[in-house]
């Protein structure tokens, strides 16, 4: 199947199976292995991107479904060498311990702030419920959300 | 106190940017030019014998390079928890293939392939007929003495008996028994295991990939089974995306090594999560008996410790954890008398192995819940009563006979009980459960420690190796197997700080058998105390040896030599000053000579980390839900290097230690044997919305003998929550509940049982 889409800002186009695991598409044909499987069913949250500003399962979605849409990767944030701010904040936070988790952590933050810049406490603990990180207690992956939320510069 | 320039500062996590940017590679990132893939077909039976196996239609598969069967692999055994290769297990039970499956999901088989959709369709493709064998899937079934024999050797290895004084005839008044219980667990280390073996045409040399905790455990133990030198036998340690204990043994490595030397080939192995959770190893499940003998007023004068583990299906190194399970039994309580029993049985499951802490959770929610019941039996107040009866700094703990260096266990009890306001909370509870019935509100605390080291049960050795460079940076060897939690970072700092230089001029890659000295790996929260003063003195020898030819250069003596920012002076002449840079030429251009240092240390002492955690609960009666309120991990650190890291790594024991007092458990159908948890769905964990808010307190009371006055941290994190929890749980219910996990069903159990009392 041809398929159009945005990759991180860049128009594309593809010849894909449509049934192909856009987790798969992304890690293995566009060579983008900064999104990661955790589990393959949509529990981890660590194949987290953001498709047309929306937080969804890379693991549960198919390529086909991603026909017209604009996808971000973890890859598509960083902006002529300057890191976004949510990876800002997750660097001075210390919210990054092995890593594996950061990703889709990182993307389920993206989506959130690009659709409500000023999230409340609750809201940003329910917009990262569905990603779980083994190596802390959340504390410092909710404060750097929570940080770019209130505008704190870096 | 000094002030130091990065030790005890929180600069955030070596590597952060290469994380957060996605353009860190773990293993199973790691890509090549015809690259193949591996894939393991699991075993449909739960005790049998392979009657036969037909590859025959999955070898046709276009792309299918080799199948492996036990029929085509060798007979020889290996060891998956081998550190050093002077270890030998007994009983060395694991093959890569054995005809005699004893549990269901063991792998059967293995495909490599172009892809790893060709690999598992082949995987499908293979027919095996099984002839089915009577199974012991329960410890009490595998105990009977007409039991299945799930290995020639027997299902059971009872520990060598251990202990100190006689308890028999220890005096105490009063004696108390009581039995707890913890599930097996998965680790749920974000990333799964993972084995990348390339073999080098070029000098029939292995390397092996992977996010291990002792590369030259794997080394040896790969070496040993390919019967190779080890010296041409590579392994690579990765960026590991979190172990908690799973990435501790060699499960996969020696499958994928001999499969990359057998096809001359570079093979990669991924495991699914189902594969992580039913075929590495799971936490055991643990069945304690304790007994204790205390006078009238709380003074402990013994304890009498029975445990049984559940191996799974082969015995690996659970004969080593339930000695270890012993071991710790004098290291937090003035005790004269302990006696300690111990057995791992062998069942028809998945086998249990590895797990944070290596035994501190069980021998902690063993004994710290016969604690906390016997205090209130004895009407003492749970942190009173261990006030009368912890060790003080530098006592000998009698089970070693070493001492346990300057761990402060007072002080976690008496600042802890401050901060988290015990007293206040204990009457905010009472009041609470006067006002209303639905909710039962309670405190609980529990008190542990944690190794720092090897010390004395093995030399704990350790050396590094550092390069100052053309400009004046340097470049440090240490094999370092960073779990995530920031070892690469406190070495870094180490160095930086001892050579007053810039932190980016500071450059340590983690460990690799082929450039790095010995290091037996990432084990007993050794790091930081043990490979940290490794790194240490080799950097304070290095400054040494740059002084002297800063004294040529300078055209003095070396004892007048300063350093200060980088920059050597004579103490006579501060105003000729010249920086590493220079010194690095003067040593290669004038004095012919290099400019570099290797130590090795050995570790003379176990300092423990002291653990107090407090805990407050909300339990609903209705729905059997129990819900942290507040709780607070106090640790006798020493020193935190990253202090925020180390905070981190609190978060995650609270995470691990919550879930396995109220809600994770990997359960195994009672029937079948078959493992009925595979997969997240069904796991229950703490997620960001159900972690509770936390507390964290470090109390800095310098070890003289860790570098900068650290002591470890990694595994006691986890260790004190459980019981302290479950202590919550009985003080709102008014329950003696041990055997955990505490979930719904339990609570409303214990309940219903209540109110017909």
């Amino acid at each position: 199947m041809i398929i159009n889409f945005t990759l991180n800002g860049k128009p594309m186009t593809v010849d894909v199976p449509a049934d192909r695991r856009l987790l798969d598409f992304i890690r293995e044909d566009l060579h983008l292995t900064g999104t990661k499987e955790g589990c393959g069913e949509g529990e981890c949250g660590a194949c987290t991107v953001v498709l047309d500003g929306k937080a969804i399962h890379s693991c549960l979605t198919m390529v086909g479904q991603i026909d017209g849409c604009e996808l971000l990767t973890i890859e598509g944030l960083e902006q002529n060498g300057e890191l976004d701010a949510i990876q800002k904040a997750f660097i001075r936070k210390s919210a990054i311990q092995c890593g594996f988790c950061t990703a889709g952590m990182v993307m389920s933050a993206k989506a959130l702030l690009m659709e409500n810049p000023h999230p409340t406490e609750e809201e940003i603990k329910k917009a990262i419920s569905g990603n779980i990180c083994r190596c802390s207690g959340y504390r410092e992956i909710k404060e750097a959300i929570k940080s770019v939320a209130d505008g704190e510069e870096v | 106190m000094k002030e130091y320039r990065y030790i005890g500062k929180s600069m955030s996590n070596d590597g952060a940017y290469g994380k957060v940017t996605g353009n860190t590679k773990y293993c199973t990132d790691l890509d090549a030019y015809g690259m193949l893939h591996m894939k393991c077909k699991a075993g449909e039976v739960t005790h049998g014998m392979v009657r036969s196996i037909d590859v025959e239609e999955a070898s046709k598969l276009p792309g299918v390079r080799k199948i492996y069967t036990y029929e085509n692999t060798p007979d020889t055994h290996f060891d998956r928890g081998r550190v050093s290769a002077y270890e030998t297990f007994v009983p060395s039970q694991e093959k890569l293939f054995d005809r005699h499956i004893r549990f269901y999901g063991e792998r059967v088989a293995a495909v490599v392939a172009d892809t790893v959709e060709i690999a598992e369709k082949a995987c499908r493709l293979i027919k095996v007929e099984y002839e089915e064998l009577p199974a012991a899937i329960s410890v009490e079934d595998a105990l009977k003495e007409d039991a299945p024999r799930i290995h020639e050797e027997g299902n059971v290895r009872q520990a060598p008996a251990a202990g100190y004084g006689n308890y028999e005839e220890a005096v105490g008044e009063c004696r108390f028994q009581t039995e707890a219980h913890i599930g097996r667990m998965t680790h749920l280390s974000m990333e799964t295991q993972c084995a990348r073996a390339r073999y080098d045409r070029s000098n029939g040399k292995i390397t092996i990939w992977g996010g291990f905790q002792t590369v030259f455990g794997v080394r040896s133990t790969v070496a040993d089974f390919l019967e190779m030198p080890y010296s041409k036998v590579r392994v690579v340690k990765t960026t590991m995306g979190g172990s908690f204990g799973c990435k501790q043994e060699m499960v996969i490595e020696p499958l994928v090594a001999y499969a990359a030397k057998d096809l001359k080939a570079d093979v990669k192995l991924v495991y699914t999560r189902e594969e992580q959770i039913v075929n590495t190893m799971l936490k055991h499940s643990l069945d304690a008996k304790v007994e204790s003998k205390v006078t009238k007023d709380g003074e402990v004068q013994g304890i009498k410790v029975d445990i049984t583990l559940d191996s799974g299906a082969y015995q690996t190194i659970s004969p080593s954890y339930t000695k270890t399970i012993g071991g710790k039994l004098g290291k937090v309580y003035r005790m004269n008398n302990i006696e300690f029993s111990g057995r791992c049985v062998c069942t028809n499951t998945p086998v249990n192995g590895s797990f944070r802490s290596w035994g501190s959770c069980e021998a902690t929610m063993s004994v710290e819940s016969h604690w906390n019941y016997v205090a209130k039996q004895l009407g003492i107040d749970p942190v009173e009563f261990r006030l009368k009866n912890v060790l003080a700094p530098q006592a000998r703990e009698v089970m070693h006979g070493a001492s346990v260096a300057n761990v402060r266990f007072k002080d976690c009890l008496l600042q802890g009980r401050e901060r988290f306001g015990w007293e206040e909370r204990k009457e905010e509870c009472r009041r609470k459960n006067q006002e209303q019935k639905r909710y039962r509100y309670g405190v609980g605390m529990a008190l542990c420690s944690h190794t720092s080291s090897f010390y004395p049960y093995q030399t704990d050795v350790a050396s590094a190796y550092a390069r100052i460079q053309d400009d004046g940076s340097v470049i440090v060897h240490v094999p370092i197997h960073d779990h995530g939690c920031g070892t690469v970072m406190a070495m870094k700092k180490i160095v930086a700080e001892i050579l007053e230089m810039d932190l980016e001029k500071v450059e340590l890659n983690e460990a690799d058998t082929e450039n790095m000295p010995y290091d037996y790996g990432c084990y007993a929260s050794r790091t930081v105390y043990t490979l940290g003063r490794a790194v240490k003195t080799c950097a304070e020898e290095l400054l040494i040896k740059a002084k002297e030819v800063a004294g040529l250069k300078l055209g003095c003596t070396t004892s007048i030599v300063r350093y200060e920012d980088g920059e050597f002076y004579a103490e006579t002449n501060p105003d000729t000053k010249i920086t590493m840079k220079d010194v690095w030429e003067h040593a290669i251009h004038v004095l012919g000579r290099d400019l570099y240092n290797a130590a090795t240390t050995n570790v003379t002492a176990n300092p423990g980390t002291g653990a107090a955690h407090f805990t407050q609960v909300k339990v609903d009666t209705y729905t059997g839900q129990v819900e942290v309120e507040h709780c607070l991990s106090v640790h006798d650190i020493g020193k935190a290097i990253n202090p925020d890291m180390c905070r981190g790594q609190v978060g995650s024991g609270i995470q691990q230690g919550i879930g396995m007092a109220i809600c994770e458990e990997i359960k195994i159908d009672p029937r079948t044997g078959r493992t009925l948890i595979t997969n997240f769905k069904n796991y229950e964990v703490a997620n960001a919305f159900e972690m509770p808010d936390y507390d964290t307190l470090f109390i800095e009371e310098e070890e003289l003998t860790g570098p900068f006055g650290a002591k470890g941290i990694g595994e006691v994190v986890i260790a004190p929550i459980a019981p302290a929890l479950t202590a919550a749980v009985n003080d709102a219910l008014g329950t003696n509940l041990m055997k955990l996990p505490l979930t719904p069903p339990v609570i409303l159990d214990a309940i219903e049982k209540e109110e017909k009392r």
